[in-house]
């Protein structure tokens, strides 16, 4: 287990470090350098003037010195300042990352609960009415765009019903404290997630759905029938457990995915956290703050994924003592969607 | 293969719907010969208030139905070019890895893998915003953030193929590496492919709508995100201006799906037997 913890962090550091080089490359490929910029803003300066700028910048050494020396200010947590908000990179990133994590985290948690339980009712009885009627629920559900899922959502509940908030992370008009600000920071944070959840409950709950039905039909739940056990004790206890890593992968799988979703949600419902801040990024074309978002969402991933090793080698025991090698990497999203449909 | 398995309701439902969309998009310009940007009528006509305008005009008087049509244009093209380079990616990066193994297997796989890590939404958005928006960029960003399903697939594929007895035959016949890709292997891969091609172009087709959305869509070009884009300033009054363009991208979507899931379950038989349930090799 320690093998594939040092493993993943690894991969965080190789991650990281072909980001940086990404994230240079991409720099060298916008139209002039920052003294062009310096330059042009002051008006007139010498031929001279502009050369000792590139040697004060280093940007008259070789491209490769020129890498290294981004790298190393990578390292010491230099991400570069953002000409738009006029602060350090870094620091923006930082404010605005808890409430990404709010939202990513609570829609993670319920897709995959209300995926599971809805997986679970259609594998009880596979093309029964239920399963149909979610079928197609989940079906729609992944062909929406998640924008446009949540301009409907704010004109259903926001304009017409006027039930929830529709924009922000609470209200800012009222100082709440304590309970209520709880309350109204729940209140906003509901359309969001449910954007973010309409389309990802449909993934997991395929996804439980074909493994719940495979794993019933396992040698080893014919016993527990057999020993008498009742039917929840059966599911809940025997399958479920199986069931489940498929799920837990596809959930490090998914991550990254519901980091490019919540860019457009966050932007809908002006939730401020990572994603809106690059929305206003890509307005004023402010690429160090991109590309500092796309740094920070990468690393998120890979931690995802470590922690879903960990909860794999709970679930599973054959991973935590070796003696069989279960290819968690191999449960691919294809494959994994492969399974799903088999069993549909 | 058990053809008549293509036509169960949803296969049959889902070709019908992208039949009329290909077919919007083919005779939008006949239809509607103006640009779809021009104003043709006073702004925020309700559909069905106007029999010459069914559609109703947006927030600038721009007839919505033409946009649809125009609309349907970008979305497609968007959708099938991207498509078709993430598929070219993927099948040169997974057969590489699952023909040559070894060394060029693990350089190819890190790669995928980096880019599997990486948001791929982010990641068009900077490529976008960088390269500058068109329909040539928006392509290209779609393209090369999308093909590692692919590439994982056809690597499996080539690693199980490889091993099979007809291929050792074509091997002991002296047959050279690239006939044993292209003319062995290959042709044997080709069913998943073609299922995830389907999903391939759905998903461009909504990362597409995103960007546009985003205002990272061409300027020059009316698609469906942008058309929702300019809807939501109007979301209170006039909410039709974003739901119409948006069922259009919905329905569109669906169709693909619906498709995809019946080549699927027609293809299935041969699919079982080559993936399986089992573990994918490593």
């Amino acid at each position: 287990m320690t093998r594939q913890v040092l493993a993943r962090l690894l991969q965080l550091v190789g991650v990281v470090l072909a980001i940086a080089v990404l994230n240079f490359g991409l720099l060298k490929l916008l139209p002039g350098d920052l003294v062009d910029v310096i330059a042009s803003e002051s008006g007139s300066v010498t031929a001279e003037y502009v050369a000792q700028l590139r040697q004060l910048y280093g940007l008259d050494r070789s491209v490769f010195q020129q890498l290294l020396a981004y790298v190393g200010q990578l390292a010491q947590g230099d991400l570069g300042f953002s000409f738009r908000f006029g602060e350090p990179v870094l620091g923006l990133v930082l404010d605005r990352l808890p409430a990404t994590l709010a939202l990513v985290g609570t829609a993670l948690l319920v897709s995959v609960v209300a995926g599971v339980l809805l997986g679970i009712a259609s594998a009880r009885r596979p093309h029964g009415v239920v399963d149909a009627a979610l079928s197609t629920l989940a079906t729609l559900g992944y062909s929406a765009p998640m924008f446009w899922t949540a301009l409907m959502l704010i004109v259903l509940f926001g304009v017409r019903l006027e039930w929830l908030p529709i924009a922000g992370l609470r209200d800012i008009s009222a100082a709440y404290t304590g309970w209520r600000l709880v309350l109204d920071l729940a209140a906003h944070l509901v359309l969001p997630v449910l954007t973010l959840s309409i389309y990802y409950v449909a993934v997991y709950a395929r996804l439980s759905r074909a493994a719940l039905i495979e794993t019933l039909g396992e040698d080893f739940i014919r016993t527990a029938r057999a020993k008498g056990a009742r039917e929840q004790r059966v599911i809940f206890r025997h399958g479920l457990r199986n069931a489940l890593l498929p799920v837990v992968t596809m959930l490090g799988l998914q991550s990254s995915a519901l980091l490019g979703g919540s860019v457009v949600v966050e932007t809908v419902f002006a939730w401020p956290g990572l994603g809106q801040l690059s929305f206003e990024a890509i307005k004023s074309r402010d690429l160090p703050v991109l590309l500092a978002v796309l740094l920070f969402s990468a690393a998120f991933v890979v931690i995802a994924n470590l922690l879903v090793d960990l909860a794999l080698a709970r679930l599973d025991p054959r991973i935590r003592t070796r003696a069989v090698k279960v290819p968690a990497d191999n449960l691919s999203a294809d494959h994994l969607a492969a399974v799903a449909k088999e069993a549909a | 293969m058990k053809n008549w398995t293509l036509l169960q309701p949803s296969a049959i439902v889902g070709g019908l719907v992208l039949l009329l969309i290909v077919g919007a998009a083919l005779v939008a310009g006949w239809l509607f010969p103006d640009d779809p940007m021009d104003m043709v009528g006073s702004p925020y006509l309700w559909p069905g208030q106007d029999a010459t305008l069914p559609l109703g005009t947006d927030l600038m008087g721009r007839d919505l139905l033409a946009g649809v049509f125009h609309g349907a244009r970008v979305s497609l093209l968007v959708g099938l070019s991207s498509a078709f380079i993430a598929l070219l990616i993927g099948l040169a990066v997974g057969a590489a890895s699952g023909f040559y193994r070894g060394r060029v297997d693990a350089v190819l796989s890190r790669i995928t893998e980096f880019f599997q890590t990486v948001p791929a939404f982010l990641l068009a958005i900077i490529l976008v915003a960088v390269l500058e928006p068109s329909v040539g960029t928006i392509v290209f960003a779609l393209g090369v953030t999308s093909w590692t399903s692919i590439a994982r697939l056809v690597r499996a594929e080539f690693l199980a193929l490889r091993e099979r007895e007809f291929v050792r035959a074509s091997v002991a016949l002296g047959a050279s590496d690239l006939h044993l890709i292209f003319r062995d292997i290959l042709p044997n891969a080709w069913t998943p492919v073609i299922v995830s091609t389907a999903l391939l172009v759905a998903n461009a087709i909504l990362s597409e709508a995103g960007l546009s959305f985003l205002g990272l869509g061409d300027p020059n070009l009316v698609s469906w995100g942008s058309m929702i884009g300019t809807g939501r300033d109007a979301l209170r009054t006039g909410w039709y201006m974003t739901a119409i363009p948006g069922l259009a991208i919905m329905l569109t979507v669906l169709a693909l799906n619906l498709l995809s899931d019946a080549l699927h379950a027609a293809l299935n038989p041969r699919l079982r037997r080559a993936r399986g349930t089992g573990p994918v090799p490593s």
